[in-house]
């Protein structure tokens, strides 16, 4: 039985990798008493699916994972008392079951959105906006990380800048998020000359090809 | 003063740019967070090491559940911050502090540090000074919380005796509930009188009571308890009955060493290895029955979700029920799916059913501790095993599946030649044999080498260590003989080896010796990369002390040591006779069925039979 659960990553935990999240999932399932399926093979896995990784340091308002647990489990138990055994940050938002054959979430991910809020006040509205109007300007935008070049630009599909929030500037992004062609909203951020460390990230949507 | 909205947001702007920021934030499951508030006596627990190593330290998880059971307590945690965050508190003058209510260090009434190795006091003092405490007891003053320290290291306190108000000699569960309620009641107490009320506690080793005379050949002429002539000497603690293991064991939400509940299934040894401090400074033995050791690990599974078990103590299969725990273990573990580990396991008790027990488990490494191959030395260090039962053992462990075998030796005893070294090889050479025949060329042998830190306490504390000119023949030719076979030798660095012997064996000069390599940058000197050898030769010329006076002089049994005050509950007279009968290859043997008198019973008026075993 295959079920998708939608949650949020909030601030007390978004320093948490993906890959220590899975394991959060795994012991939060066993503290609830929870059965869950296993991987077949020598060294059988919980069957325990995330979709695309969010970074060190980002909240997430709608992240997905998918676990299959077993036959018989009720929807209601899940939500109930696998929010109780979930670390402070994880909040669950829903739950529904999916057909067990559908593709991995990680392989139908297409992009994402994000909200980058801007916590340095000095910067101003209008300069802000000609550099942002800048960098999507350009045909190519080339930038190094972990030691490998590549261009940013195609990975950003959109991006705008908003003053909803009365004391901060944000900038909402919308960037790719396949699986090798995935953008990073604190390169973007790079890009604008703003340190990623004065920013807060939210990943607020993943878009999934159907 | 800081507050915490202000550590809170240095936290949220400055994270990103630091490795692994989860270290700094807590928030782990089963933390416990309480409203900080005047009700409560509010203490620090503090480890002189990053996150990843001190969260998992079985003393400080214990303190922090039996203070936080308590209504009238609060306990927090505080962790070393590593080089990049401490750089970026100092930048931005945020003092060190609490990860649960991410509260100033200094604001607590009482630190407690747990100091289990010698390698951790450059950081005690860092850790101090990003609090903003002096660093040196007798300059602090009413605002700041009193300095306590405790853990195995605080067994010679003296090299750390100048940063530390006070010193627990011994286990914590108890004295901890009486320094509580001691503090409850002692509110208006100015600071000193305060400290001077705790002082009296068993246990308790308040460093400025004692005055320390030096003749003129620098060893130690007298000891002398200024503020209460007739305790001129701290007697250890250790607690009677122990209490059922801690199950609510903090987890991570990152990645860190050791990730396993760790129940303690027995504390103290018998067996009475000559070079242990830990078999002579944990003595009685006490049991855990068996039932309550099952019902904590099952717990404990519940409760952390952990997929590790670790059973602790000095010798596992030593415990007079582990057949039948095990066999309970074994059942628990299939049933909740968990792995489990068992360390410290003697060689001779390694028995079929044993084995049997372990039959499913998961093939990774497996370790042995034979630490010397001839039959002299064996007798001398008084662990005598025969080379038999560890060829049959060898045998078994590769039978079953085991591809990784581990071995540990040790050199550097008082009268070794190089024809026991030899043995060594000799004995790696035929384990090598065994497994490659049983598992045709796919076991791999691993062999790890110490040398020998005569440590206090114990019957070798009168010995020198082992010069750098026959440690580096005896390593070269281990690993020359060895290599050719394609067995694997690792061996310490013998700077770390001095490093230890000193500060393990000093006195309290070496206060001044830790305080100058700190302010020239020593942090972190358990890691490699970190350590800085010269530095701490830099440090010791400065104070015109001569380090080798603590590491490589005979001394005189008659000698005053720097920790002769610090009375762990055996007897001096013991550990000289244990001392002669090792010149003599005399063997000592298990204590469990034949009392050789160490002091223990006489000393605190027990039986140690009826200790080591509760009703089951």
């Amino acid at each position: 039985m295959r079920l998708r659960i939608a949650f949020r990553k909030n601030a007390e935990i978004i320093y948490t990798s993906a890959l220590d999240l899975q394991k959060i999932w795994e012991r939060s399932l066993r503290r609830a008493n929870l059965k869950v399926k296993y991987s077949e093979g020598f060294h059988p896995q919980p069957k325990i699916q995330l979709a695309v990784p969010l970074p060190v340091g980002f909240q997430g308002s709608n992240e997905l994972v998918d676990i299959w647990f077993n036959e018989g489990t009720l929807k209601t138990d899940v939500m109930a008392s696998l929010q109780k055994n979930l670390p402070a940050g994880i909040d669950l938002t829903s739950v529904e079951e999916i057909p067990d054959n559908q593709k991995a979430l990680n392989g139908l991910a297409e992009s994402a959105d994000y909200c980058v809020t801007l916590l340095d006040k000095d910067l101003g509205l209008a300069v802000l906006q000609a550099s942002l109007l800048d960098l999507l300007n350009k045909k190519v935008i080339e930038r190094e990380r972990n030691k490998k070049h590549y261009d940013l630009r195609p990975l950003i599909l959109d991006a705008k800048l908003i003053n909803a929030d009365k004391s901060f500037l944000q900038i909402q992004m919308h960037l790719l998020a396949r699986s090798g062609a995935s953008g990073r909203p604190d390169e973007v951020i790079k890009e604008l000359g703003i340190d990623p460390a004065s920013c807060k990230f939210e990943r607020t949507k993943i878009h999934f090809n159907e | 003063m800081k507050n915490s909205d202000s550590i809170t947001n240095f936290l949220d702007t400055s994270l990103f740019n630091i490795q692994k920021p989860g270290r700094y934030v807590g928030g782990e499951f089963n933390q416990v967070k309480k409203n900080w508030g005047d009700s409560f006596i509010k203490i620090a627990l503090a480890f002189p090491d990053i996150y990843d190593i001190g969260l998992s330290n079985l003393g400080l998880t214990i303190l922090y559940d039996i203070i936080n059971k308590r209504k009238d307590a609060l306990a927090e945690r505080v962790y070393a911050p590593w080089n990049d965050m401490e750089a970026a508190m100092r930048k931005k003058e945020i003092p060190l502090f609490s990860l649960e209510s991410r509260k100033p260090i200094k604001d607590f009434d009482l630190v407690g540090f747990s100091i289990p190795y010698e390698t951790l006091d450059t950081n005690v003092l860092n850790m101090l000074d990003l609090s903003s405490i002096p660093l040196r007891a007798i300059d602090r003053s009413e605002t700041d919380p009193i300095i306590i320290a405790g853990g195995h290291a605080c067994m010679n306190p003296e090299p750390m005796h100048a940063f530390i108000d006070l010193f627990i000699i011994g286990e914590g569960e108890e004295i901890i509930n009486e320094i509580i309620d001691i503090l409850n009641t002692s509110k208006d107490f100015s600071r000193d009188q305060r400290i001077s009320a705790l002082s009296d506690l068993p246990g308790i080793y308040a460093p400025s009571h004692f005055q320390i005379s030096y003749n003129n050949d620098h060893s130690i002429n007298g000891i002398k308890n200024i503020k209460d002539e007739s305790r001129s000497q701290i007697k250890r603690r250790f607690v009677k009955v122990l209490p059922p293991p801690v199950t609510d064991f903090l987890v991570p939400n990152i990645s860190i060493i050791h990730e396993r509940a760790a129940i303690e299934v027995m504390r103290g040894c018998s067996r009475g290895c000559r070079f242990c401090q830990a078999g002579m400074i944990t003595r009685p033995i006490r049991e855990r029955p068996v039932a309550e050791v099952l019902e904590a690990v099952k717990s404990a599974v519940q409760k952390t979700g952990y997929e590790e078990v670790s059973l602790l103590s000095l010798s596992t299969s030593d415990h007079s029920r582990i057949s039948e725990m095990l066999v309970g273990i074994n059942q628990l573990s299939s049933e909740m799916q968990f792995n489990f580990s068992l360390p410290s396991l003697r060689i001779e008790t390694f028995d079929d059913q044993l084995i049997e027990t372990m039959q499913g488990k998961k093939k990774g490494n497996f370790t042995l501790a034979p630490e010397a191959a001839s039959e002299r030395i064996r007798q001398s260090i008084n662990k005598p095993i025969s080379d038999e039962d560890l060829f049959s053992t060898v045998e078994k462990i590769f039978r079953m599946g085991w591809k990784n075998l581990k071995l540990y030796f040790m050199i550097g005893f008082p009268g070794e030649e190089l024809e026991d070294v030899q043995k060594i090889i000799d004995l790696c050479l035929q384990v090598n044999k065994i497994g490659k025949d049983i598992l045709r060329g796919r076991a791999e042998i691993h062999v790890s080498i110490n040398t020998l830190i005569p440590k206090p306490h114990t019957p070798f504390q009168w010995a020198p260590l082992d010069t750098k000119e026959n440690v580096d023949i005896k390593y070269r030719l281990i690993n020359d003989s060895l290599r050719r076979s394609k067995i694997k030798v690792d061996w310490p660095d013998y700077q770390n080896s001095l490093f230890e012997a000193w500060f393990s064996r000093g006195d309290r000069k070496l206060s001044d010796v830790i305080e100058t390599a700190w302010k020239k940058g020593a942090r972190f000197d358990a890691w490699q990369d970190k350590f800085d050898f010269s530095l701490w030769l830099e440090a010791f010329e400065e104070n015109g002390i001569d380090p080798y006076f603590y590491s490589h002089r005979s001394r005189e049994t008659d000698e005053i040591l720097p920790w002769d005050h610090i009375n762990i509950g055996v007897s001096k007279k013991y550990l000289i006779n244990e001392y002669v009968r090792s010149t003599v290859y005399e063997n000592t043997s298990d204590c469990r069925f034949l009392c050789h008198g160490c002091g223990i019973q006489t000393e605190y008026g027990i039986d140690c039979g009826e200790i080591r075993m509760r009703k089951q």
